[in-house]
């Protein structure tokens, strides 16, 4: 089932699926899917709910500061949440590209709308997977879609949109799914957008499922929770393919490029050890899957890190999601890449890992827009790309 | 020096604070407390920070 090797897209292929809502023009069901890096970001969506508003204020504020002024942005907001996004909207000077939708009280849902949805490319026309078990994230996009006038579509798919990435000529798709029905295929890439060859990412034995290991720490007993949330069976170093792979543009020769983190390599920056949940290997596996579909592979750093809970004695550790960012491919001298950065609090030796990687990016010919104050994103298995669904992108200017 | 931790991946071993890793100088960095910066929970409202929170999402 896993191959890193792409497939061609039958043509004809039938794409069961219900229309559920329509706004004046409506895109066409087999339209292409939006390219997660080419051309000038037009338009993204957020939601922030009651608990997001208190638990990630300054990530928050920090995304809408620094995005561009001139793309538009649509946010969800729980009615707790209203005035205060109010406030950080206007505080960041963006009042006139930026909508309000507020959601119904007793809608709960996360911050992380890259995952409900794909998105076509051209008119943004939405595709809703079959199901979608994570809180009422689901019932939140129907909602802002419907208030929007976005038309949607039902696919009769199970698909998470982190676990995506369109770039190019390939549809990138991990082998993973957070839900216990059947995972990815060639298949469903296929029926997401028949166009694009498929990459299955994966690796060819399963790792391991989260665990907790006691520890002794200053002389207290400690527990130490590794692979935090992973469950059994998975066959991905990182849940979602977005947290470590990012598109890069193309070589010279045409060919796409791609940054895979590498653990090792931000081990060595932060002088920590190798440590073996780090996952290393898998993280070289999907690197060489990616070489073997024709892609350009560059490793940048991507430690694993940990947060601790002291009165529990709990350390959890995750790996630093820098390549979860939003990149716009516009060819060499006008691409941009915005760049999360974690360095903060307890942890200002991340300076080390935000400024390696933003010199891997400008060596490539990208500007890098520096986004501060994600790490408490990143203590929940998110960052920018997470956080900000791109629904419509602009041609690359002319030089 | 102190050992690099090589534990088999599905085996968990009980550590030592000697197993932490190895130290370049300096103390071990690993024994440095990080305290959590986002909080595990808002008072009356429903916890949705976690994007993988599977064991969470099924409850």
């Amino acid at each position: 089932m896993v191959s890193g090797r792409p497939v061609s897209a039958p043509t004809g292929t039938n794409l069961p699926s219900k229309t559920i809502s329509t706004s004046s023009k409506c895109t066409s069901e087999a339209a292409p899917l939006l390219d997660a890096a080419q051309g000038r970001i037009a338009r993204l969506v957020l939601a922030i709910s009651s608990f997001g508003v208190e638990a990630f204020a300054d990530s928050c504020q920090s995304v809408l500061t620094h995005l561009p002024r001139d793309v538009r942005i649509d946010i969800l907001v729980s009615p707790r949440a209203k005035a205060r996004v109010a406030e950080w909207v206007e505080a960041a000077g963006r009042t006139t590209d930026t909508h309000l939708v507020q959601a119904p009280e007793d809608l709960d849902f996360s911050l992380w709308m890259q995952d409900v949805f794909a998105v076509t490319a051209g008119t943004p026309h939405l595709l809703l997977p079959a199901t979608f078990s994570r809180y009422d994230d689901l019932a939140a996009v129907k909602h802002l879609a419907k208030d929007l006038a976005l038309p949607v579509t039902e696919k009769d798919l199970a698909f998470e949109g982190g676990n995506m990435l369109v770039c190019g000529d390939l549809l990138l798709i991990g082998a993973n799914r957070l839900g216990s029905t059947p995972p990815p295929s060639k298949n469903l890439a296929v029926r997401l957008d028949r166009d694009r060859q498929a990459v299955v990412l994966g690796c060819s034995d399963p790792l391991p499922s989260q665990q907790k290991v006691p520890f002794d720490l200053d002389g207290e007993q400690w527990t130490s929770i590794q692979h935090h949330l992973e469950r059994e069976g998975r066959v991905q170093p990182l849940f979602h393919i977005d947290l470590f792979i990012a598109p890069a543009g193309t070589t010279p020769d045409g060919r796409p490029r791609f940054l895979v983190g590498c653990p090792r390599i931000g081990a060595k920056l932060l002088d920590h050890p190798i440590l073996d949940h780090a996952l290393a290997p898998a993280f070289d596996e999907i690197a060489g899957q990616l070489k073997a579909a024709g892609a350009e592979v560059i490793r940048n750093p991507l430690p694993l890190i940990w947060m601790d809970e002291p009165e529990k004695r709990h350390r959890t550790w995750f790996h630093l999601p820098a390549n979860n960012v939003l990149v716009e491919d516009c060819g060499r001298g006008r691409s941009r890449v915005f760049l999360p950065c974690f360095a903060q609090d307890h942890w200002q030796e991340l300076e080390r890992i935000d400024a390696a990687n933003a010199a891997i990016w400008e060596d490539l010919g990208f500007e890098v827009i520096s986004i501060p104050d994600l790490l408490p994103l990143a203590e929940n298995r998110g960052a920018l790309h997470c956080m900000c669904k791109v629904i419509a992108r602009n041609p690359a200017p002319t030089a | 020096m102190k050992k690099v931790v090589k534990s088999d991946a599905n085996a968990p071993t009980e550590l030592k604070d000697d197993d932490l890793g190895e130290v370049t100088g300096g103390g071990n960095p690993l024994s440095s407390v990080k305290p959590r910066i986002s909080p595990d929970k808002v008072d009356g409202v429903r916890k949705t920070g976690f994007r993988a929170d599977w064991y969470e999402f099924t409850k």
